[in-house]
């Protein structure tokens, strides 16, 4: 006979944000430096130093150390996150580093900048190459991208699920999901009515960028700027997404619930979601 | 009778594999697909079988190594989304998960705290179940596979 006692079953515990699913950090390029050489016209240092620090700064310059995290979506694609702590304006530094191709792309955001808006993150991409042992550098980069427009990804953070829109080059809109991965219909909360009820009435839009880094993989860049003028505060969020696996990575910069600082890392499972419906209805927030 | 959980993992289209990695060269020089399930713990996968290696003890276990039994998971109905339109519901019993109306023989053993071995198959099938994130990796004959495991409601 089974034991039919109650006892405690497995329940994950809190995480931050969107990061329950986030997979496990990544140390494969400890003891590596890298010269990236990016097109803002200066060369730069990134260097490994162990599990939790890393050294960063230009190659004329003094060095300094950060507590960084490694994640990886693709085996040799890496997506390295810092704040460079100490500096003003409050500045979130992050690298997609593709040693395949030995080119990165950067994603300096500030956050400060805005006289009207103090929270609203200011994203700065900047694209450029990773040094090559035999001393060469390569001239390609990775690339904006329309592959995305028109496509719909419902992505499962584990405490969070969501659609992204890729609605246009230049934007993203957001909903959520009626159904779940294999077609079961979400269930019909008060909290599910009031959000389609509010979809209905206007689109959630806002800036974002898509990059092309290889076959399947891609760069979002999404920017909270609607958020941030109606609510004060907004995010950068910065998802490195496989494709091919249907993996994202990514990291969120500003603030939190509570208006503390943040910048933390994530993970999330994807499926594409049929979203032609919102994709149809013009923008309520943006006259284009 | 594993063979159709197996069958089930191995079919799906665009499944989520974990990537690979390299952080154990001489594992992956060997032919092992390196699976990384936290920060110090790998499951190392391949045709010759599978072995968990935990690199905070620089200890490992395969197949055949003896595990001390875990009920911790017995009860539990868990969903193993393991591709995007692909999810195995499982519920774990003491020596067993029952799989679409099969059971199907395993041993469930902790490996530390909320990290949980679950093989059978005669070794095929490998599951390592991260309990705090909810995450799973594993390998089915020879192949690696994982995703994520949605909580379901206990009583239903």
């Amino acid at each position: 006979m089974e034991n039919t006692v109650k006892k405690e079953l497995p329940k994950p515990p809190v995480f931050e944000g969107m990061s329950q699913y986030r997979p496990p950090l990544c140390f494969e390029l400890v003891g590596q430096k890298l010269e990236l050489c990016l097109d803002d016209g200066y060369e730069y240092e990134l260097f490994f130093k162990d599990r939790k620090v890393l050294t960063f700064g230009r190659e004329d310059e003094e060095k300094k150390e950060y507590a960084y995290d490694c994640l990886k979506p693709e085996d040799v694609t890496y997506f390295v996150n810092f704040e460079m702590t100490g500096v003003t304006p409050r500045t979130g530094a992050t690298f997609v580093l593709d040693m395949e191709q030995s080119l990165v792309t950067a994603n300096f955001t500030t956050i400060g900048v805005n006289p009207k808006y103090p929270k609203m993150p200011r994203p700065h991409i900047i694209f450029g190459a990773i040094r090559k042992e035999d001393g060469t550098v390569p001239t390609i980069r990775h690339g904006y991208t329309a592959d995305l427009v028109g496509k719909a990804i419902h992505w499962q953070y584990g405490t969070l699920a969501v659609v992204h829109v890729y609605s246009s080059e230049r934007y993203y809109r957001l909903t959520i999901a009626k159904e779940d991965f294999i077609g079961r219909e979400i269930p019909d909360t008060e909290e599910f009515r009031e959000r389609r009820r509010r979809e209905m009435m206007r689109l959630y839009e806002e800036p974002g960028d898509y990059i092309k880094i290889k076959e399947g993989i891609y760069i979002f860049n999404a920017n909270e700027e609607l958020a941030c003028r109606e609510r004060g505060q907004g995010n950068n969020l910065f998802f490195l997404m496989n494709l091919n696996r249907m993996h994202d990575v990514g990291r969120s910069f500003g603030h939190n619930g509570e208006g503390k600082p943040e910048n933390y890392t994530y993970g999330a499972f994807g499926n594409y979601y049929d979203a032609s419906e919102l994709l149809a209805r013009d923008s309520t927030e943006y006259i284009r | 009778m594993a063979g159709s959980l197996i069958g089930r993992l191995l079919a799906a289209e665009r499944p989520f594999t974990p990537f690979e990695s390299l952080e154990l060269p001489e594992e992956t020089r060997r032919g092992a697909y390196a699976v990384k399930c936290e920060e110090d713990a790998f499951l190392l996968v391949g045709k010759d079988g599978w072995r968990f290696f935990d690199a905070a003890k620089g200890s490992a276990i395969t197949a055949s190594d003896p595990l001390p039994p875990s009920d911790a998971l017995t009860g539990w109905r868990a969903e193993l989304a393991f591709a995007p339109e692909e999810i195995a519901v499982c519920v774990f019993k003491k020596d067993a998960i029952l799989f679409e109306g099969e059971r199907l023989p395993v041993r469930i053993g902790a490996l530390r705290p909320g990290l949980f071995l679950v093989s059978g198959a005669e070794g095929k099938l490998v599951l390592i179940l991260d309990t705090d994130r909810f995450l799973f990796y594993g390998g089915a004959d020879g192949a690696p596979v994982g995703g994520y495991v949605k909580n379901m409601p206990q009583d239903s």
